[in-house]
């Protein structure tokens, strides 16, 4: 961990990537992503990796698909429109069990939508990674802090998995100054033995890496592609054992729960202080990981502790509220304070609406 | 007894599933013929598409990676940049390459990737059953221009070797037709020196095969061929168009 300076989130978030070992980019310019592929097209040089300004998201991502196939830690950051664009190549890497890291700096809305902040992808990301049903990991940092420190992480479980990882910020998070301790460097990995990287032969049988698991055991191509997704449900299913992280702030002896995430969360921890100053028993839970989500934690919060509970979150029809409301115990009341068209969630109404609900 | 031909080691010790008649099967032969003359059996690589080219990974002993639908060339930028010292073959159907790839395929050459991208030039999309290409030609019969292609509606037969050689950036453009021996002989020798400007680290390359796809052309394969002789080759002039 080196000592903390003062860094734009975006930038901050690149140069860990860069430490965490990856040698390759690609991206395309969308706001507010632009400060992450502008402070990359030179610093990938600097550091003898390559640089791919993308014709376009559906290049970029499979320039990244391209470059993991070679065995090389690769990377692309978006927003939006741009993730929309990528989703077919994110089931393919589902598929074809290739890694890859994806951050999706949100902003808000459908479409076009607009350029501040937003979190209004959670759906996009958590049910399924484009056509067909597959999954990877999902990330939901709260701070420029912890976005860094979750880089290398992502790497490494993207690679564990074999399976594209994403990471979800905001524009808001991606454009704050923050003091920010980064993390040390390493040296890329040696990947050229994994099964999804091609022509590192020497002698071994020939891969052919597709997306459709058609050829493993049995002769017969369907019952190939069910059994791997069979196993690919399994593997899905253990990550709600191995791989949930949440954070729990004053929740000991909470008896009202606000549920939150990402920069949403942040916001909820001062509306927390703020009640706690006012005696009111309220704590925050806080998923880092969207998925896997934590839902046996969630579902674990018992009835005669929690008396209401809120969900909050930058993004209108909610989403995430639905979620939490799908795992939390029925007999407690969820209410939902959320917003859109890039206004930020404030503390204060925050506060309001859990006090509304005691 | 002499020995005077051999199934090539780099070909899969099995028949390819290309229809009768198909010349995808050829384009594939000689690609892996090439190899071994130039000794790269060890660093080739090839990228499969989607389409009936998409089958060629199946069929040749080197290490083949899958990509969506059109996005070759974009994969392929980020598989050679990271592994400078393989020799990279993008292989495209028509439809792959030229109509949802487009982008992709203009801006690799554009930026002169040093890969070689193979496109197969058949006319139709051969996997989904004949629909229109944008390399259809005009009054040809398929199964979405069933009146014959209107050029008002369709647009003109997009030529993508002129395309691609009008930009100052490829190293090697070139076109060659697959259905006659003369014609076999020249895609090979196209081949070849698509690769060694790959393996010299000169840049990007094209070729474009003209093939047959007799099962959508709704020909028997003779009189396929006799077509390419007088209809297609007239659209598609044969020959390099730069380097
Ligand atoms: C995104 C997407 N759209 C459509 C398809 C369906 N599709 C599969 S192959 C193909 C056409 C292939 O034609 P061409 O590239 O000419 O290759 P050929 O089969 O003739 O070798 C199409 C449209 C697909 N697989 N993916
Ligand atoms: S459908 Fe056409 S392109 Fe496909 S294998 Fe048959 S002849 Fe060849």
């Amino acid at each position: 961990m080196s000592k903390k300076e003062v860094s734009k989130g975006n930038e901050a978030l690149m140069e860990a990537a860069v430490r965490a070992g990856c040698r390759f980019y690609a991206g395309y310019p969308i706001t507010p992503q632009t400060t992450a592929t502008e402070y990359l097209s030179w610093r990938m040089k600097e550091i003898g990796g390559q640089f791919v300004q993308a014709e376009s998201e559906l290049a970029a991502i499979n320039m990244v698909a391209g470059a993991s196939m070679s065995g090389t830690r690769s990377l692309t950051a978006t927003s939006g429109p741009g993730l929309s664009l990528m989703t077919e190549t994110l089931s393919v890497m589902c598929g074809g069990r290739i890694p890859g890291v994806i951050v999706n700096i949100q902003r808000y809305g459908a479409g076009i939508g607009g350029i501040q902040g937003g979190q209004s992808d959670f759906y996009m990301v958590t049910k399924t990674f484009g056509h067909g049903g597959l999954t990877g990991l999902v990330y939901a940092p709260v701070s420029t802090q912890e976005s860094v420190d979750l880089m290398v992480k992502a790497f490494d479980k993207s690679e564990e998995y074999r399976v594209p990882v994403v990471m979800l910020t905001d524009g808001s998070m991606g454009q704050m100054m923050e003091a920010v301790a980064l993390p040390d460097f390493i040296d890329p990995p040696d990947l050229s033995d994994q099964p999804y990287v091609a022509g590192t032969r020497n002698g071994r049988v020939k891969r052919a890496i597709f997306d459709t698991p058609w050829f493993g055991s049995s002769p017969n191509m369907a019952d190939n592609v069910e059994q791997a997704y069979i196993a690919y449900e399994e593997m899905v299913q253990k990550w709600d054992e191995t791989e949930v992280m949440y954070e729990e702030y004053m929740m000991d002896d909470a008896q009202y729960v606000i549920f939150a995430w990402g920069t949403s969360a942040r916001v909820a921890k001062t509306a927390v202080k703020t009640l706690r100053e006012e005696g009111k028993k309220v704590g925050l839970f806080r998923p880092i990981t969207l998925l896997p989500f934590p839902k046996s934690q969630i579902a674990a919060l018992s009835k005669n502790k929690i008396k209401a509970a809120l969900a909050v979150e930058m993004a209108v029809p909610a989403q995430f509220y639905y979620e939490v409301k799908l795992h939390l115990n029925n007999d407690i009341p969820l209410g939902s304070y959320k917003r859109s068209g890039g206004y930020m969630v404030l503390d204060e109404d925050i506060a309001d609406a859990m006090k509304k609900m005691m | 007894m002499e020995k005077v031909y051999e199934r090539n080691k780099l070909l899969a010790n099995f028949n390819t599933s290309f229809c009768p008649g198909c010349m995808h099967g050829t384009a594939v032969k000689l690609i892996c013929e090439v190899a071994t003359e130039l000794g790269i059996e060890d660093s080739i690589v090839g990228v499969m598409p989607i389409g009936c080219s998409v089958q060629w990974g199946m069929f040749v002993n080197f290490d083949t990676f899958g990509v969506p639908h059109g996005r070759a060339a974009a994969t392929a930028t980020g598989y050679k940049r990271n592994r400078p010292d393989n020799v990279l073959v993008v292989y495209q159907g028509d439809g792959d390459c030229s109509s949802i790839g487009l982008c992709e395929t203009v801006h690799a050459a554009n930026r002169g990737e040093n890969f070689t991208v193979i496109m197969i030039n058949n006319q139709v999309y051969g996997m989904t059953g004949g629909q229109a290409a944008p390399t259809t030609l005009p009054g040809q019969k398929t199964t979405t221009s069933q009146a014959g292609k209107n050029i008002e509606e369709m647009g003109n037969p997009l030529n993508l070797a002129e395309m691609i050689a009008g930009l100052p950036t490829p190293k090697y453009v070139t076109r060659q037709t697959l259905h006659t021996p003369k014609g076999v002989l020249a895609a090979k020798k196209a081949i070849k020196k698509a690769f060694e400007i790959q393996i010299d680290g000169g840049g990007y390359s094209f070729v474009e095969l003209l093939s047959a796809c007799p099962t959508n052309w709704k020909m028997t394969p003779g009189n396929a061929v006799k077509y390419m002789n007088e209809v297609v080759t007239k659209q598609y002039p044969v020959g390099d168009l730069k380097g």
